[in-house]
């Protein structure tokens, strides 16, 4: 069940991304749904699990767009991991949490895309990376402040707990 | 130690994975012609739930557009009826200044047809007399223009009527429906003379009297000025036999006209000033 959730989740994602998200642009930006929940994912979960999660969504989302597939992948995993850091550091009810580990988290994948696209194409592309960060960061805080309640909530008693036999 | 160990190993798969990532990206950052069979799977798979969610948002937002910019429409839409109401007018307008070029084209044309008989001057009607009683016109030539009493005025369709009074810019035209317009005429194949007067009635308002009952007067004869009285020159159009009826005597009879000019549309008409050398 756990796992069906994860992939509803990617499809719904994408799909409002590609579709919804384009009418709501903030500064012409759209939120990254996908890195939202691995960011969540990671904080309740752990380094290896957010690491997993952030590498298959990531994935999923280069082989759509077609091009330099893995950037996405590295992005997130990445992400996911350093995340899951503070999984047992910080105290999950306090509502600052979700807004710092968003808005980190945010601004840490974006800054790692934009290098590792740099490097694999041979041109700087930090102007990007400067219009995007603090719109983008805004944007995945916001909608993560949002759902942090519900998916905190998911992750321990619903639909995204682990069951452990 | 152990502990230690086991975090280096996760850093070692998440780097082998990391250059294994950045390898691919590697590979797949040039242009490719075919996209690969996994790359076509997913595609395919959520082109379907895009284009459905699409469209709904596309509804949802085109309602949305509605209900926030009804205001904006609202004001656009008045502003659009004003500027239809404009343009109407402009239109209207257009279409009278196109109307009146027709009218004055005949009109110059008749009067370069007629220009060695007489010497004419074009006129507006700007009024209408107010009472049934008399038929009368006004028009924006007077005294200053040359005009005189009892000058003929026409149009290229026909006789209209006589100048009556006289202001410095503007005169009345008894016209030949009036009581007081009574000219003489003449059916133009014949040649046969007689007085055309106003019978008073609107649906055949003209009518040649007193014609003896062998006159050889029939429906179709076009009449025509016959000059006799000194108003209107010789040969003008007035209108066209409908009905030969005999006169209540019995030795008489009478022949009802209709005029060529259609006095409730006249416009523009042309006042005859002089006529050069006559017949």
């Amino acid at each position: 069940m756990h796992y069906l959730v994860l992939g509803a989740y990617l499809f719904l994602s994408l799909t409002l991304e590609a579709t919804l998200f384009n009418n709501l642009t903030i500064w012409g930006v759209k939120p990254d749904l996908l890195l939202i929940l691995v960011i969540i994912y990671a904080l309740f979960r752990g380094s290896v699990p957010g690491a997993q999660l952030g590498f298959f969504y990531g994935l999923v989302e280069d082989l759509l767009l077609g091009n330099f597939v893995g950037l996405n992948a590295a992005g997130k995993m990445l992400v996911g991991y350093g995340i899951g850091w503070g999984e047992k550091r910080f105290f999950k009810d306090n509502l600052f949490v979700p807004v710092f580990t968003v808005s980190v988290g945010t601004v840490a994948f974006l800054f790692l895309y934009v290098l590792l696209y740099s490097i694999v194409s041979g041109t700087g592309h930090f102007t990007a990376f400067r219009q995007m960060a603090l719109p983008l960061a805004l944007y995945n805080t916001l909608i993560g402040t949002v759902v942090y309640k519900p998916l905190a909530r998911s992750l321990t008693d619903g639909l995204l707990r682990i069951h452990r036999w | 130690m152990r502990r230690r160990r086991k975090i280096s190993q996760k850093i070692l798969v998440l780097l082998a994975v990391l250059v294994m990532s950045v390898a691919l990206a590697f590979f797949t950052s040039l242009e490719r012609p075919l996209i690969t069979k996994l790359e076509a799977f997913w595609q395919d798979l959520l082109t379907p739930l895009e284009n459905g969610v699409t469209t709904v948002v596309q509804s949802g937002k085109n309602i949305a557009d509605r209900v926030l910019n009804y205001h904006h429409i609202q004001t656009e839409n008045e502003e659009l009826k004003r500027q239809v109401e404009e343009l109407q007018e402009k239109l209207h307008l257009m279409e009278e200044y196109r109307l009146e070029n027709i009218r004055l084209r005949n009109m110059v044309h008749f009067e370069s047809l007629l220009a060695d008989q007489y010497q004419m001057l074009g006129a507006k009607v700007v009024a209408r007399h107010p009472s049934n009683w008399r038929q009368t016109l006004t028009i924006n030539r007077g005294r200053r223009d040359g005009l005189r009493e009892g000058m003929a005025v026409i149009t290229p369709r026909g006789v209209v009527g006589r100048i009556g009074t006289l202001g410095e810019r503007s005169a009345e035209v008894v016209l030949i429906l009036d009581h007081e317009g009574a000219l003489g005429g003449m059916i133009q194949s014949t040649r046969f003379p007689g007085i055309v007067e106003s019978t008073g009635d609107r649906h055949i308002p003209l009518q040649m009297v007193q014609l003896p009952h062998d006159s050889p007067v029939k429906e179709n004869q076009t009449v025509v000025t016959s000059g006799l009285g000194g108003i209107f020159p010789k040969g003008l159009r007035i209108g066209y036999v409908v009905a030969v009826q005999p006169e209540p005597n019995g030795l008489m009879k009478k022949a009802l006209i209709m005029p060529f000019v259609d006095f409730e549309r006249i416009e523009e008409v042309l006042v005859i000033m002089t006529e050069k050398g006559g017949e």
